[in-house]
């Protein structure tokens, strides 16, 4: 059944690029799509990190639009 | 509400409502590993491992049944608010017991082979009963993440209100997902009933209290025609009929369901709907001179429906006028946050029914 190996790699390199998204999102747009988030917390951002990482699409497009 | 965000906004009662909870979780899981070695003892044993795998997936369970029939029951008894003030930390809760649950269930029986252990879950439940019923748990399992990474306020404020609602609905089909992965599940694994019929059981409760709720919530609203269509005023009630710090909920013509509040003995008139999760502002009460929302708190200026600064979220609110002791609505919402001076209520009559002075 080789469509569950392709699903499963297919999931995880969402998550990774989402991972490596969050990264640079925290450092750089966070404040500019939420000026609420400005001086938020490590721990505020480290709740919305797997959020960033599974949506991080919708978050790169309002990013970009910014 | 929204000024800066903090990490977790807990409170008093939040703090409590979790020891609770965490209390209730801790000895939930105790008992059942115990009561399954007291009773499954050798040979027939069940291991630890899968103890604790079915310990936390029926925790889980249970907590997902509360989360789902809180929100129905709620619009029948007030009583059980104080379990829907927080169900956003059980739900969190819930996703934790149930990622650990899927994380042993990985671990336990694809971690010891040579392909990816996700793959060959996934792949053995479909070689061994042509139902991929961990593919089912697998799925709800990413939705339920989903719902529970994003049920911080930043998520509401940013993905917006609607696509948050609908996001969050996916708990629906998430549970659907998750029915089946027990019912096919217990059937694979050892052709036991006493997981799928609770599950059964537990599913028509939801589905019966959505359907009693939906049902008392239809005969309760206070459907109102505007009949005069050159006037835009509407006669939506008597100023008695609300008490004081309290509101009475209309619903004019279908639109959206308003909020008439009476503070000193002043009213108005505002959207029945929280800017925070859609909450009914019309079953909360005026606290400390604002409309406070029965689920999570948010307040609001009765004159303006503005959060108290440093706060800034708005709801719409609406004209109105006293004419004797009828109030009337202008059903056209103004933009939110916009300043509608109060009517005062007229004196309360001092005439007996017999028409003489008291």
């Amino acid at each position: 059944m080789p469509w569950v190996g392709f699903f499963v790699f297919v999931f995880i390199a969402y998550l990774v690029a989402g991972t490596l998204f969050a990264l640079v999102f925290f450092f750089r747009g966070l404040h500019r799509i939420d000026p609420a988030s400005t001086d938020s917390s490590l721990g505020f951002k480290a709740i919305i990190m797997p959020g960033c990482i599974m949506l991080w699409p919708i978050m790169l497009l309002k990013w970009v639009r910014s | 509400m929204t000024n800066a965000y903090r990490m977790v906004q807990w409170n008093a009662h939040k703090k409590i409502y979790d020891l609770i909870l965490l209390g209730w979780i801790f000895l939930y899981l105790i008992s059942f590993i115990l009561l399954g070695t007291i009773f499954f003892p050798a040979p027939a044993d069940i291991s630890f491992p899968v103890l604790l795998i079915r310990a936390l997936g029926t925790c889980a369970l249970i907590l997902l049944h509360i989360i789902l029939i809180v929100g129905p029951v709620s619009r029948l008894t007030s009583r059980v608010n104080p379990i829907l003030y927080n169900r956003r930390h059980m739900g969190v809760m819930f996703f934790t017991l149930a990622a650990l649950h899927g994380a042993l269930n990985i671990l336990y029986y694809g971690g010891f082979g040579i392909i990816n252990p996700i793959i060959a879950i996934l792949m053995g439940s479909i070689v061994q009963s042509g139902v991929p019923y961990e593919l089912f748990g697998f799925v709800s399992l990413c939705i339920f993440a989903l719902m529970a990474s994003t049920s911080h306020d930043f998520w509401l404020a940013n993905l917006g209100h609607s696509f948050w609602k609908l996001l969050h609905m996916g708990i629906y089909f998430a549970y659907a997902l998750v029915i089946a992965h027990v019912i096919f599940g217990s059937f694979a694994s050892e052709r036991n009933l006493i997981y799928p019929l609770a599950m059964t059981l537990g599913a028509l409760c939801v589905a019966a209290l959505h359907l009693v709720a939906g049902l008392v919530e239809v005969r309760r609203d206070h459907q109102i025609d505007s009949t005069d269509a050159d006037s835009p005023w509407v006669d939506v009630c008597s100023v008695d009929e609300i008490p004081e710090t309290r509101a009475k909920i209309v619903q004019i013509d279908s639109n959206e369901r308003i909020a008439i509040f009476k503070h000193n003995n002043s009213l108005s008139a505002m959207t029945n709907i929280c800017a925070h999760q859609g909450g009914p502002l019309g079953e909360g009460k005026i606290v400390n001179g604002c409309v406070t929302c029965p689920w999570h708190g948010y307040q609001y200026l009765p004159e303006s429906g503005q959060s108290p600064p440093p706060y800034q979220e708005k709801i719409a609110t609406y004209d109105i006028q006293i004419n004797g002791d009828r109030v009337l609505i202008n059903p056209v919402p103004n933009a939110p946050g916009t300043h509608v001076t109060p009517s005062p209520c007229p004196p309360l009559s001092t005439e007996g029914p017999d028409g003489t002075e008291h």
